[in-house]
């Protein structure tokens, strides 16, 4: 019995490290790719966006023109400049506004949108910016700053007036 | 404990291999003629269904763009209780009668053009029987 | 008027059959390439699949595939980042199948028996084909470039047409008729080069290009109004000849009903199927043009502006995008569907 107890306590301790672990995880995979984007890292980002991609409320399917996408960010110089907060949350049914309220942009949330998908709020002195991340992929060719795993991007937008 | 290390040895690969070795999604069989005019007068019952019809159409027509809207004018959505149902498929080639029931209701005839991509049969083209 | 005569002057020139009876298989696959079902489920293509209905080949940057036509042994070779779709219309009563160039570069070689044709339709034109090998370039700010090594190709956008034999070409910017023919004197085109040259073209004046492609998909909607409400006239005509139909069988027996149904409501109901098919042929053009061109553009203005979007050029990109999407969620998205997109 008490032999039982123990190992109850044990696993109960074991999953609520574990949590804290995927918390911090989660955490730290919205940071990661703000760094990339800090970092004008285009080659990266391009890498680890899954298509069908969404871009304020244009459904992007083409490489091409996804890479065009980072490339001309991080030429431009973007960054999240003077970060105020981040905030990591699952994705919910009507985040789609933050993108826009029209039929593609929900069309893409009901077909499109990966399971376990969290919306990650970044809030800047230059606006407020949505990203929606997925489960992790490993980098799959060598690129500087590259190494390691980091979440699928799954959606940009932004800067957005809060409540759309 | 030998024995015991190889019996574990033994389920592990038995798992590895339930997961590896089978196909997790067998092949689907391929669409008869028959089978493809039944599926499609089938799906005219139900509201998914005729949402996805344009699937028994084949690409090389017209009707490959239909959509559950479209469809109103040739078959369209029956009082409840009542229902299509395939009364008859004329045997032969690829051209076909096709006798289509609704429940309590008269029946109509149509014929089916058919056209195989691969191994399964799709509808190329629907016109009145003669 | 002369939009239609010129569509009839094409369509006896090259199109005959009353459907076609064509297959298009996947014969080769080299890199990224996917296949778009109707379902709207992107899946891997495969050497041997064949296009089903509704569905269409999208390649990556690395991709490139070959696909077989039967039995005409038509073959479309569909270079990287090029979206290619094979779908069919109905032109006064008869049935043409047209190939769709979103974006990208698919160089044809088709084989037609005589008497029958094919069209090939981008963002900007439509050309009818006989028997003949050409490249077309669909660029990402909707201009068409379309070049024949063999043959003869007529190509058609606003009421005017180009005839180009061997060795030519001729551009097609959105919402103007063609441009002069293109003597290629033997040189090859690169796509690349081409794309890049219209790109530039677009970043010199974006509200420009944004206005032609709105000019095109303005026809695109002025189609969609025109046919929809004789769509649904003819549809609920329809319906109460169903009613019809089953009164004179309750009445009067089923040889009666079936009597009815082949003179009256059978036609009738497959006249109303192919004026709704239209429909949705001119709202899943307009579809293309706006997820390729538009998307691609408003993708490259944004991400260049990204750190000015106080810019007043950015500015009046933007409200003239915006004014194009209003207009697409009033009106063409009626005739879409979420399988489409």
């Amino acid at each position: 019995m008490r032999k039982t107890v123990l190992f109850l306590i044990s696993v109960w301790i074991i999953i609520g490290l574990l949590s804290c672990t995927t918390y911090s995880q989660r955490k730290s995979s919205s940071n990661k790719i703000v760094d990339l984007v800090n970092a004008q890292n285009s080659a990266v980002l391009s890498e680890i966006t899954s298509l069908p991609f969404l871009f304020d409320r244009e459904i992007i399917v083409l490489e091409r023109d996804r890479n065009m996408i980072w490339q001309n960010i991080s030429n431009a110089g973007f960054s999240f400049e003077g970060i105020i907060s981040t905030e990591s949350i699952p994705v919910s049914s009507g985040d789609y506004l933050f993108f826009g309220n029209t039929f593609e942009v929900r069309t893409w949330f009901e077909k499109y949108l990966p399971q376990r998908a969290s919306l990650v709020k970044i809030n800047t002195r230059n606006g407020l910016y949505y990203m929606i991340l997925g489960s992790r992929t490993k980098v799959r060719i060598n690129l500087p700053g590259g190494r390691g795993s980091f979440p699928t991007i799954h959606g940009f937008t932004g800067p957005v007036q809060e409540a759309r | 404990m030998k024995k015991n290390i190889l019996v574990l040895l033994v389920i592990f690969v038995l798992i590895i291999s339930v997961f590896t070795g089978c196909k997790q999604d067998p092949e689907p069989d391929p669409v008869s003629i028959e089978g493809r005019i039944n599926q499609f007068v089938g799906d005219l019952n139900t509201a998914s269904g005729r949402s996805g019809i344009s699937k028994h159409f084949h690409s090389s027509h017209p009707f490959s763009n239909i959509d559950a809207d479209v469809l109103i004018p040739l078959f369209p959505t029956l009082p409840d209780g009542s229902s299509y149902s395939v009364g008859s498929i004329s045997s032969g080639d690829s051209t076909r009668t096709v006798v289509i029931n609704r429940t309590s209701l008269a029946s109509i005839g149509r014929t089916f053009i058919m056209l195989a991509a691969g191994n399964n049969w799709y509808i190329l083209n629907i016109t009145v029987a003669p | 008027m002369k939009k239609n005569i010129i569509f009839i002057l094409i369509f006896t020139i090259f199109a005959s059959t009353l459907y076609a009876q064509s297959i298009a298989r996947v014969a080769f696959v080299d890199g990224w390439v996917d296949v778009r079902t109707a379902a709207g489920v992107v899946d891997e293509a495969l050497i041997g699949d064949d296009l089903s209905a509704g569905s269409s080949i999208i390649t990556g940057r690395d991709g490139y595939a070959e696909l077989l036509e039967r039995p005409s042994g038509s073959t479309f070779r569909v270079s990287p980042n090029t979206v290619f779709a094979i779908r069919e219309r109905e032109v006064n009563g008869r049935n043409e199948s047209v190939l769709a160039v979103a974006v990208g570069e698919v160089a044809f070689k088709v084989n037609r028996v005589a008497g029958s044709g094919t069209l090939v339709a981008t963002n900007s034109t439509v050309a009818g084909v006989r028997g003949t090998e050409f490249v077309v370039f669909s660029g990402s700010d909707g201009t068409t470039l379309i070049a024949v090594a063999e043959g003869l190709v007529e190509v058609e956008a606003y009421g005017r047409s180009v005839e180009l034999y061997a060795d030519e070409a001729v551009e097609v910017r959105p919402g103007s008729p063609p441009g002069p023919k293109i003597q290629l004197l033997g040189r090859a085109l690169d796509f690349s080069q081409w794309n890049e040259s219209r790109r530039q073209e677009f970043l010199n004046d974006p509200v420009a290009a944004l206005r032609a492609v709105d000019r095109r998909l303005d026809y695109y909607n002025e189609k969609i109004q025109e046919l929809q409400p004789q769509f649904l006239e003819m549809t609920e005509r329809v319906l109460q000849m169903w009613a019809e139909l089953d009164r004179i069988y309750l009445e009067q027996g089923q040889d009666a009903a079936t009597q009815y149904d082949r003179t009256v409501l059978g036609p009738a109901s497959i006249n109303a199927v192919h004026i709704g098919l239209n429909v949705r042929y001119y709202a899943l053009s307009a579809l293309s043009m706006r997820r390729f061109v538009v998307g691609n553009m408003y993708a490259e203005m944004k991400s260049r502006y990204i750190t000015r979007l106080n810019d007043p050029v950015f500015i009046e990109f933007r409200n003239l995008y915006n004014e194009v999407l209003r207009k697409f969620e009033e009106i063409t998205i009626s005739r879409i569907n979420a399988t489409d997109i």
